[in-house]
């Protein structure tokens, strides 16, 4: 690996030029001429029936161009998931009732912003409130208003995509109400497990919802041209092709009529994948109009309707025996998915699929639990069930190490899975480095030292730990990646690929993969991405496998690049194509290096000698290439992903016993990503996941009162800011994954994850005080410390 | 109550009808086409529309445009010389600072403020100085290593 | 959001300024940090705007008369990095370096963050937000959505007041009758519907603040809990002064002035217990204590009442404790 020579270094990535300087355009950028401004209509209400809606008023506001409502887009389904199981069960717009606080109402295009603000406010829409639920425990319950009624009707997406063959009506499968999605799975005998633990206990840990806060606020334009029946959409999205294949369906208009096309997008960290109504809404109102049309949310509209991480509720038993093996663990989830599925049924089978890789246990039982309340929609975050579920399981860990007088590193070390482990699903390690990741991670914050170790004085100081999990991609639509490589009468070459720049840097590192395997500089290649017409399929940013799964598409698209110019340099050379090799833009035979070709050379030669072919190679790789299926979501069967990545965070905090206020002092983050592509690029990743779990460990929380959000701003959510920045020490644990390009898997994601616990676990080495429910805040702290004082005194 | 506004933008005199109540984010982003200058929550929260006004880090979406006018305002579009970045630029870039790019235009223009009045200025002044700028993607470890980086390289 | 119309003006001068403010349902700005916010979230749609920022007369840090007089339209950034203001009260300094966010305190003025609303998580919202509940008692309506009481208890949050406070430091208001000196005390109404004498229809300008020189003398300084290290208004903030004699045991004044936790800058009575003794330890905690009984914060945002009040306690006892160099 040492004689790489653009991998694994920290190369400036290709798009800081563009982006230092004002030019890159993002979507809430797009001009176009004559462009029309939407607004969207929104619940006031948590649930409510809609009795009437008049728009009358609005229309005959000069420079209102449209207004549609729900029974413009009736019978219409648009949501994230649709399986035959778990059918779409949202609507652009709502047709019937509304079901939480921003749901979509109406939709208004005008000349521009100031007016069509104003026409929402002449929008006269009468309701009829219904009651309302808003814990998900008590919407299980019989007696709990039912939130959607009827299942919806039709053919579901994964049928289309032909990822799922059987049609069946949506049968719930417990006795519960408003239950929107269900998860089960268990191997060994868990009753025998814990008969035969030493010690058991038992746990609820909770965690808040919890918003992406992307900069840049969510936008489509769309640009509907009537006579061509062609519609054209600029998205701040993560995933170009399943946006293409949801609003195709959604608007009933022929895949080839819709060309979806990425802008820079002002980071997503999963809350960009969803199927939005703004999005509908843009494109039906351009189709009305015959004018393109921006819809830019709000700050506000952001927090309220774009998602937020699911609140979930984790019951979790866990048996162990004397020398610290687990032998049970039962684990009972219940997400709130608030008032429609939204990735519910993705979160539940993920609290089990990214957990369940991390330990080793013999007997386990896992049940998830998908539920809707009256809440704003939940959906993807970054980690998507990882933290909410290694809060749980690595809080609960700590506290069995305390009780048994363990370490609780001993113990993890103890539980962990290792390199060549065959998951119970079929997946098998093919790289694992936790080990690596938690004892590196222990001895950059001094674990032995610092443990137990409180100090004497006011500021108590203390360290936790904590381990995740996560997927390098998974069988999704479009389920595969391709890649193109250009070649270029200079030797320098054009990579065409599908993927999104989302902040995560893979225009980079996918270039930096195309050269090194093609035996350029990456000053030589240029990228040309996210757009459904120009570049080929691609899984999209999202579920961590851009680097496995789109960089391996590219890697053979530039190994084809390479043999076809081999081809000809052979031919010329009059020796074996293996006798040759590349590096610095020329072609050289090997142990002859007297015999050299510049690639210009061999392209224009290939240009003459081979019938004009100017040399385009191309390459594809799918999610998991062992299996044409998705795996099951409700029974957590099938391959789940061709790769883990791993990592573990290991947190040092200082409490001020007198305020409860805390100070992240320092971590250890330590990531097993196969192979860092890019060195600078992976920290990147590293520090952001590490700022965004100590936000949610310490500070960010979606405050929701009836289903009202009181934290719909910056200032009331919590993000954290420079002032709060910790050290940070970036582990990079190369493993080198036999399935990734140079070795390469997941980073994005899965760095967060054990930030809650760690820091939790923290808090607890320094002063005693557990909190169960995340954010972990000097109130919480200092209420229980002044309880631990009376109980002690 | 509209009126013809003239603003020095970037060193050039704009011209612009608009209406009072327009602010400066408004007029850049939609009658200067300067979309460079970025709004995160319109609400002066985020840093996001960060722009220099006299040389003074304003959130721009909570100027009035046309209290504007007889100022020099500096945007991102003017950081760089016409066929060279600012140094500032080039440490970012450099040192993996940059993520999404939304928060870097703001986030250049206040350390450009803050190495202007102090060339030299520790980390805990640099972290201190950024603390109105949100980023989500970067965990702010490499911007503020990057401003250090500019720092060090100041005689 | 885009802001309501309204008619604009922006005269140079505050002879041509004042006549405006007769025109009714008139709003003055000054850095705007506060009012467009408002004006965005439809919680204010004056019919006339009128700016300050032209009038240079407003802008200024002087010695004069005994006093270190301070021009409304002064920014904090001024403010924190003025030599004057450094030397003679670097309370103040540092109270301005505690405002909102460093790029906020570029446009933030002194006399703006005076005159700052009261503030509540049911009255800070969108026109949207406001929609899902009863119009607040603040926004107009019946009763306080906090409280259920035909009262409003939105909080003062300024962080430039409790230090000004302390040193009994007075403001000057012109208004078309003629100017009037007015006791900060004076000022604020501690009614949070109406937090200042010139909120709500304004017939004056907040012209000058004026600190007496003698309390440069005093050991101060202004002490900010919150969530961050910047952005976030405070969860309690306290304003503490103290006239050491030369010993630097003895007090012989002292002043302690909350914020964050009530309807305005609270000046707290607990202050007099520590005038005439010599400061220690234990006098400082029951100072604290006192000063703590004596706030009654309710929850308008997202800190709970109880917490606030232990915060504010422990405020007071580590500010007091370090202005009397005792050990922790």
């Amino acid at each position: 690996m040492n004689d790489h020579r653009v991998v694994g270094k920290g190369l400036p990535r290709i798009d800081g030029p563009e982006k230092a300087t004002g030019k890159a355009v993002f979507t809430v950028d797009v001009e176009l001429k004559g462009m029309l401004h939407g607004k969207i209509l929104r619940s006031p209400y948590p649930h409510a029936r809609i009795i009437s809606i008049d728009t009358s008023e609005a229309e005959k506001l000069p420079g209102v161009k449209a207004i549609m409502t729900g029974k413009d887009t009736s019978g219409v389904r648009y949501a994230f998931v649709d399986t035959p199981r778990y059918p779409a069960d949202e609507t652009p717009l709502a047709v019937d009732k509304v079901r939480y606080i921003g749901d979509e109402v109406a939709a208004v295009a005008a000349i521009s912003e100031e007016i069509a603000e104003e026409a929402l406010r002449l929008i006269k829409v009468e309701y009829e409130i219904l009651p309302a639920v808003f814990t998900p425990e008590e919407a299980m319950k019989p007696e709990a208003p039912v939130i959607h009624d009827a299942p919806m009707e039709g053919t579901s997406a994964w049928e289309e995509w032909g990822a799922a063959t059987k049609t069946r009506s949506y049968e719930k499968e417990s006795p519960h109400n408003n239950l929107n999605a269900y998860t089960s799975y268990s191997i060994g005998n868990i009753e025998k497990g814990f008969a035969s633990a030493d010690y058991i206990r038992e746990d609820r840990f909770t965690t808040k919802g919890t918003a992406h806060c992307a900069m840049e606020p969510h936008a489509a334009v769309a640009s509907y041209d009537p006579i061509e029946d062609k519609l054209d959409m600029w998205l701040s999205t993560m995933g170009i092709f399943l946006k293409r294949f949801n609003l195709s369906k959604a608007l009933r208009l022929p895949i080839s009529k819709v060309r979806v096309r990425h802008s820079y997008c002002g980071g997503a960290f999963g809350g960009k994948i969803d199927a939005f109504p703004y999005e509908y809404c843009a494109a039906y109102l351009s189709m009305k109009t015959g004018k393109p049309v921006r819809i830019e949310l709000t700050r506000e509209e952001c927090f309220m309707t774009t998602r937020q991480r699911h609140p979930i509720i984790v019951d979790i038993k866990t048996g162990i025996t004397k020398d610290g093996k687990i032998v049970a663990q039962d684990v009972k989830v219940i997400a709130d998915s608030g008032g429609y599925r939204g990735s519910g049924a993705i979160v539940v089978f993920l609290c089990h699929g990214f957990s369940f890789p991390v330990y080793d246990i013999p007997n386990y039982r896992y049940e998830g639990f998908g539920v809707y309340t009256n809440n704003p929609i939940r959906g993807p975050q970054r980690g998507h069930g990882a933290p909410q579920v290694r809060f749980a399981i690595d809080s609960q860990l700590d506290l069995i190490a305390r009780e048994n007088g363990l370490d609780p590193v001993e113990l993890m070390l103890k539980n962990v899975r290792h390199k060549g482990d065959r998951l119970p699903n079929g997946d098998v390690l093919q790289s694992c480095g936790l080990t690596e990741c938690i004892t590196g991670a222990a001895n950059a914050v001094n674990w032995q030292q610092n443990r137990n170790n409180p100090g004497a004085g006011r500021k108590k100081r203390g360290v936790g730990i904590s381990a995740s999990a996560m997927f390098s991609g998974a069988m999704y639509y479009p389920f595969a990646s391709a890649a193109m490589v250009k070649m270029h009468d200079d030797g320098t070459a054009t990579l065409y690929t599908g993927s999104q720049e989302i902040g995560q840097g893979c225009y980079t590192t996918l270039a930096q993969v195309l050269a090194e395997e093609l035996g350029i500089g990456l000053e030589d290649v240029r990228v040309v991405a996210g757009d459904t017409e120009l570049t080929p399929i691609d899984i999209g940013s999202f579920l961590s496998g851009g680097a496995l799964v789109t960089g391996n598409a590219v890697k053979l698209a530039a190994a084809d690049a390479k043999k076809q110019l081999f081809e000809v340099a052979a031919e010329s050379f009059n020796v074996p194509i293996e006798d040759l090799e590349a590096r610095d833009k020329r072609i050289f035979v090997r142990n002859d290096e007297s015999k050299t070709m510049p690639f210009a050379k061999a392209v224009q030669l290939s240009v003459f000698r081979r019938n004009g072919n100017p040399v385009i190679g191309t390459g594809s790789y799918k999610g998991n290439p062992e299996t044409d299926r998705y795996p099951s979501l409700a029974k957590a069967k099938g391959l789940f992903t061709p790769a883990y990545g791993f990592s573990v965070q290991a947190a040092e905090v200082e409490v001020d016993t007198e305020t409860g206020e805390f100070r992240l002092v320092r971590v250890a983050n330590f990531h097993d990503c196969g192979f860092p592509l890019n060195k600078t690029i992976v920290e990147g990743q590293v520090e952001g996941c590490t700022s965004m779990g100590q936000g949610q460990a310490m500070l960010e929380e979606i405050v929701l009162e009836n289903g009202q959000l009181f934290s719909s701003n910056f200032l009331d959510y919590k993000l954290p800011l420079a002032t709060e920045t910790p050290e940070i020490i970036d582990g990079l644990v190369s493993t080198i994954e036999p399935n990734g390009p140079f070795g390469a898997k997941e980073v994005g994601e899965g760095a967060l994850a054990g930030m809650l616990a760690a820091i939790a676990n923290a808090v607890h080495d320094a002063t005693g005080v557990r909190v169960r429910e995340t954010p972990v805040t000097p109130e919480k702290i200092l209420a229980d410390l002044e309880k631990l004082a009376k109980s002690s005194s | 109550m509209k009126q013809i506004i003239t603003l020095k933008v970037n060193g050039e005199l704009r011209d612009a009808a608009i209406s009072v109540n327009k602010t400066l984010l408004e007029v850049l982003r939609e009658d200067l086409g300067l979309t460079g200058t970025k709004k995160g929550c319109d609400h002066g929260e985020c840093g996001a529309c960060t722009v220099l006004v006299n040389g003074i880090p304003t959130s721009s979406c909570l100027t009035l445009a046309v209290t504007c006018q007889g100022k020099d305002i500096m945007t991102i579009e003017s950081l760089a010389s016409i066929d060279k970045l600012h140094p500032l630029q080039e440490a970012f870039i450099n040192h993996g600072a940059i993520q999404c790019g939304f928060c870097t235009p703001g986030m250049l223009l206040v350390a450009k403020t803050l190495l202007d009045e102090d060339p030299h200025p520790d980390r805990e002044k640099i972290t201190a100085s950024i603390a109105g700028n949100i980023c989500r993607c970067t965990g702010y470890v490499k911007i503020i290593e990057a401003i250090e980086a500019v720092a060090a390289q100041t005689p | 959001m885009r802001l309501p119309e309204f008619d604009f003006y922006e005269p140079p001068t505050l002879q041509e300024a004042l006549p405006l403010l007769t025109s009714g349902n008139a709003r003055i700005i000054a850095g705007g940090t506060d009012l467009i916010v408002a004006l965005k979230r439809r919680l204010e749609t004056p019919a006339v705007i009128l700016s300050l920022h032209k009038i240079k007369e407003l802008d200024y840090i002087v010695q004069d008369e005994g006093y270190l007089k301070i021009g409304a339209m002064t920014t904090l950034k001024k403010i924190k990095t003025s030599p004057t203001v450094n030397r003679l009260f670097p309370a103040l300094a540092q109270a301005a370096r505690e405002v909102a966010s460093p790029i906020l305190q570029g446009q933030a003025t002194i006399g703006g963050n005076l005159c700052l609303n009261t503030r509540c998580r049911y009255y800070n919202q969108s026109e949207f937000w406001r929609q899902s509940q009863q119009t607040c008692y603040k926004a107009g309506g019946e009763k306080c959505l906090v409280t259920h009481k035909q009262d409003c208890s939105a909080s003062f949050s300024g962080d430039m007041a409790p230090i000004l406070l302390a040193w009994e430091a007075d403001i000057t208001i012109a208004a078309p009758e003629g100017t009037k000196q007015m006791s900060l005390r004076e000022f604020f109404t501690y009614n949070s519907k109406i937090p200042n004498q010139l909120a709500a229809n304004p017939k004056g300008i907040l012209t000058e603040v004026r600190i007496p020189l003698e309390k440069k003398e005093w050991s101060s300084l202004y002490t900010k809990a919150r969530l961050r290290g910047s952005i976030d208004f405070p969860l309690a903030g306290a304003g503490l002064a103290v006239d050491l004699d030369p010993s630097g045991r003895l007090c012989r004044g002292a002043a302690i002035v909350a914020t964050g936790v009530g309807p305005g800058p609270l000046v707290l009575e607990a202050a007099g217990d520590l005038v005439g003794q010599e400061i220690t330890g234990e006098l400082i905690k029951s100072v604290a204590q006192k000063a703590a009984a004596e706030i009654h914060p309710v929850r308008t945002g997202r800190i709970g009442p109880r917490y606030q009040r232990a915060r504010f306690k422990t405020l007071v006892i580590d500010g007091l404790t370090n202005l009397a160099e005792l050990e922790d």
